[in-house]
């Protein structure tokens, strides 16, 4: 049973491991979002300057 | 009066992607913890039909 429970990790701990990285990307898109947002809201701003 | 609307309206960009970014990680977080949950429930139910099975077992051979 000792073997299984490991294997059973294992398995979790690598279904994890694609679970982080989707977060990761979907956490870099809300940042990318941003970036390009504010950049846009900047550019508007300082052109009636 | 322009410069205070822009920056209002960065402010909003910015609660709005931290709370997109809040959002995700609380559902990465419970998923987390549901599918360690089911995990143990599954593996531990399991070790039971063992135990059940070996007892079994043992009290038909004695």
């Amino acid at each position: 049973p000792a073997t299984s429970v490991g294997s059973i990790a294992a398995r979790y701990l690598e279904e994890e491991e694609l679970r982080s990285q989707h977060i990761l990307e979907c956490l870099n898109a809300h940042i990318e979002e941003l970036k390009k947002e504010s950049e846009k809201i900047v550019k508007h701003f300082g052109h009636q300057e | 009066c322009d410069s205070v609307k822009g920056l209002e309206e960065m402010r909003a960009q910015y609660i709005k992607a931290v709370s997109k970014i809040k959002c995700d990680m609380l559902c990465y977080i419970r998923e987390s913890k549901e599918r360690a949950a089911e995990m143990i429930k599954a593996e531990v139910s399991r070790e039971r039909q063992s135990t059940a099975r070996k007892m079994r077992k043992y009290y038909l051979t004695c």
